[in-house]
């Protein structure tokens, strides 16, 4: 099934977009809690990976006010419903791509987040509100780490660099997505046009990758808008579902 | 308990021995409680999460329920958590402070770079030394003069 066939009201989308991309950003850093390189990156791993599902909790409620049709949406829908974006999917147990992934990911929530708190939805204001001071712990870890490791060693450095080359593409669809038009007007907010999107988090990101000595690579507009949506559920999405899934299908609707 | 005594001061005091699961201090000492609805026999507890994506929050809700259904009177009880005003540590009570105090907790410091006093000697030669600790609220520090490790509430009410 194509992954675009599946369609929902723009609003519900919106907030679908937002949880999905908690959701796997949420479970990669559980499963991965124990792959960092000391006792406190690890703690700090699973702590943000906790505090993103209770995020992804509060999105998926905008949808489904009852605990099991929250769920329904995780355990039960099909891959080709989630609107997931690559970044936010990407599973690596590579601590470069972790760092820089958490880096750009942050970044990227921080924006959506502060677009929330001009929401018509008091609830959904409330919400960002309070996301927006957790967040600031998650993206001071992930900034220090990418501070760390950029400054300590040459190989560090490089390896940064390029993860960071092999997820900037990704970065930019992650930004664009969730903000269509017509959800934007669901939610009572001012359009968000993609290149609007883009320059809002570049004039954040770019800043700082040079303060690390990073190098922002130079992307074709015209690929940004050829990978602007997934046809098909990626290996990495597929992955996190079975894993996510593994004791809910043993007997699904039971109570353990 | 007579059915007719059931107010807010009965639920209070009721709420005041739920624990929360991850420190043994009362959930009302710490602020997490922030009203209480009584009418014919069904109550409805606002409470604050510290963190939307606390692990407690399942278990401090079936606590409260548990609690408040063993009062007689009670036939119904429901835990609705609010975002505004959203919790912090400015909340915790003189007696929840001196419980963390107790289990080796700090208090977060007034102002942003500020060194934490140490729960153990009362020091503030200490060094955060790491954001985040064993739950999603609290971060690790080291006390250079007593030399221990102790925890400290994370501010999250400064930006909000």
């Amino acid at each position: 099934m194509d992954r675009t066939a599946i369609t929902v009201q723009p609003a519900q989308e919106f907030f679908l977009a937002l949880a999905d991309d908690e959701l796997m950003v949420g479970h990669i850093l559980t499963a991965v809690a124990g792959w960092g390189p000391e006792l406190e990156a690890n703690l700090a791993l699973s702590s943000i990976g906790q505090d993103e599902l209770g995020h992804a909790e509060f999105f998926y409620s905008r949808l489904e006010p009852t605990e099991a049709g929250r769920n329904r949406l995780v355990y039960d829908r099909p891959a080709e419903a989630f609107r997931s974006s690559r970044l936010a999917e990407r599973y690596s147990l590579s601590w470069d791509i972790l760092v820089v992934k958490g880096f750009l990911y942050e970044q990227i929530e921080a924006g959506r987040l502060s677009r929330l708190l001009a929401a018509n939805d008091p609830e959904v204001q409330a919400a960002a509100r309070r996301m927006r001071v957790e967040e600031q712990f998650h993206e001071d870890f992930w900034r220090i780490w990418l501070e760390r490791t950029t400054s300590l060693s040459t190989e560090g450095h490089r390896r940064i660099q390029s993860a960071l080359d092999e997820l900037w593409v990704d970065a930019f669809e992650a930004v664009c997505l969730p903000f269509q038009a017509e959800a934007a007007a669901a939610l009572g907010l001012a359009a968000c046009a993609p290149d609007e999107l883009l320059a809002d988090w570049l004039g954040k990101v770019i800043p700082l990758c040079k303060q690390f000595g990073l190098t922002v690579p130079a992307v074709e507009a015209e690929l940004v808008h050829q990978r602007a949506k997934q046809d098909q559920p990626g290996a990495d999405l597929l992955r996190i579902l079975g894993e996510m899934r593994e004791v809910y299908q043993l007997a699904p609707g039971a109570n353990w | 308990m007579p059915i007719g005594t059931l107010n807010q001061e009965t639920i209070w005091a009721a709420l005041d021995e739920v624990e929360d699961p991850e420190m043994p201090v009362s959930i009302t000492r710490l602020g997490i409680v922030r009203s209480v609805e009584v009418e014919d026999g069904r109550v409805l507890v606002h409470a604050s999460p510290t963190f939307m994506g606390c692990p407690a929050l399942p278990t401090i809700r079936s606590r409260i329920i548990e609690r408040l259904l063993a009062l007689d009177g009670v036939a119904e009880v429901e835990v609705e958590w609010v975002l505004t005003p959203g919790w912090s540590p400015k909340q915790i009570s003189a007696s929840g402070r001196a419980d963390l105090r107790g289990l080796g907790v700090s208090m977060p410091t007034p102002s942003k770079g500020e060194a934490s006093v140490c729960p153990y000697c009362g020091s503030s030669n200490t060094v955060v030394e790491s954001l985040f600790g064993p739950t999603l609220c609290r971060s690790i520090s080291y006390c250079r003069s007593c030399r221990s490790g102790f925890e400290q509430l994370k501010d999250v009410a400064s930006s909000e």
